[in-house]
């Protein structure tokens, strides 16, 4: 069941069951449940053979037994570099200089009038699929998708 | 975390590694299944998995006993890949695409969605399928492949993604519809299967 427009918590939950399908998202649902089904098919066979676990822990030894890397160690890595080739230094510190100025400036411009909006809005832990947001038309809706565990499953 | 998970942790934090050496036992087939379907690269993948469990280990000092065990260990696992991503020398898009194609000769388009089985056609053509579907995977951007990883196979909720990305839950669902429509628009572009939905 899904539907168009915006909804507070309880009345979704009340309105479970009697809502309109909308049939220009139907097409999205079963999309994303496409493919979610490839990626979850595809992406590790069952099949997959996984190396005995005795063979992981020794490499996990192996590890623990070489000393961790020391702090200085970057840091001396750095000095050698400066006096090798300054210009790989400097040049990446003269970038961080001038993006902090420019950052300061850009903090410190004035205001913009809020462009802000608010919705009903309400908590799901899962569930919940993100259908369609347009980063480059913030005006236009953005619409979630939304379906109980239960379907999820069926999914 | 139930009981023995806790007592485990508890004890591994006091040093002992019998204890932990159990936990990471739990945890193993999940973590190594997850590195290699972001890394597609077994040997990367047990390397990685190896270098999560080192790190929880040295970490587990500083691990919050009311916090997810599981979500930390994958937020280890994430920085390892992540790490990995940046070492790795990416490889070429027509290499992925050449991976994928199918090596018969004929160029059809895969379908997609449920067939009867038992022709032995349908099993190559579902087989060349998913190996599109992990070639498209392979070339999204890692943080597409793994968000999709961590949902799709992981079965993470949007709650423990955010955990494990240290971002907002509003964040994982905008880049799990962006990893979405990525994977489609490359399975669409280059290996012409279509899922369908709307155009754009």
């Amino acid at each position: 069941m899904w539907f168009r427009g915006i909804r507070r918590r309880k009345a979704m939950l009340e309105a479970d069951g009697v809502g309109t399908p909308d049939p220009a998202r139907a097409g999205d649902v079963r999309m994303f449940r496409d493919l979610s089904r490839l990626v979850r098919d595809a992406a590790v066979p069952d099949a997959t053979a996984v190396p005995p676990f005795d063979e992981c822990w020794a490499g996990v030894e192996r590890r623990l037994r070489e000393p961790e890397p020391e702090a200085g160690t970057a840091l001396r890595g750095l000095r050698g570099l400066l006096e090798r080739r300054p210009v790989l230094v400097l040049a990446p510190v003269g970038a961080m200089v001038l993006a902090a100025v420019i950052g300061v400036l850009w903090w410190t411009r004035p205001a913009l009038p809020s462009n802000q909006c608010f919705v009903d809005s309400y908590d799901v832990e899962s569930g919940t699929v993100l259908i369609d947001q347009d980063p480059d038309r913030p005006e236009r809706p953005t619409v979630i998708w939304h379906e109980a565990d239960s379907q999820e499953e069926e999914g | 975390m139930d009981a023995l998970e806790r007592d485990l942790v508890a004890a591994a934090r006091e040093g002992d590694r019998d204890a932990f050496r159990v936990l990471a036992e739990r945890y193993y087939r999940r973590v190594y299944r997850m590195l290699l379907a972001m890394t597609r690269d077994p040997d990367a993948a047990l390397d990685l998995t190896q270098e999560t469990f080192a790190k929880a280990l040295r970490g587990l000092p500083e691990f919050e006993m009311t916090a997810s065990f599981h979500t930390w260990l994958h937020r280890i696992a994430h920085h390892a890949f992540v790490d990995w991503t940046r070492r790795r020398r990416i490889r070429t898009p027509q290499a992925l695409e050449d991976d994928a194609r199918p090596q018969a000769a004929d160029e059809q388009p895969f379908p997609v969605g449920p067939r009867p089985p038992g022709d032995p056609a349908d099993a190559v053509e579902v087989e060349e399928s998913l190996r599109a579907v992990r070639a498209a995977l392979e070339a999204l951007r890692p943080a597409y492949r793994e968000i999709l990883i961590l949902r799709e196979v992981e079965g993470l909720s949007y709650p423990e993604i955010a955990a494990v990305l240290k971002v907002r839950p509003g964040t994982v669902m905008s880049r799990l519809f962006a990893a979405r429509m990525a994977l489609r628009a490359v399975l669409r572009e280059r290996f012409g299967m279509d899922v369908g939905g709307r155009e754009g």
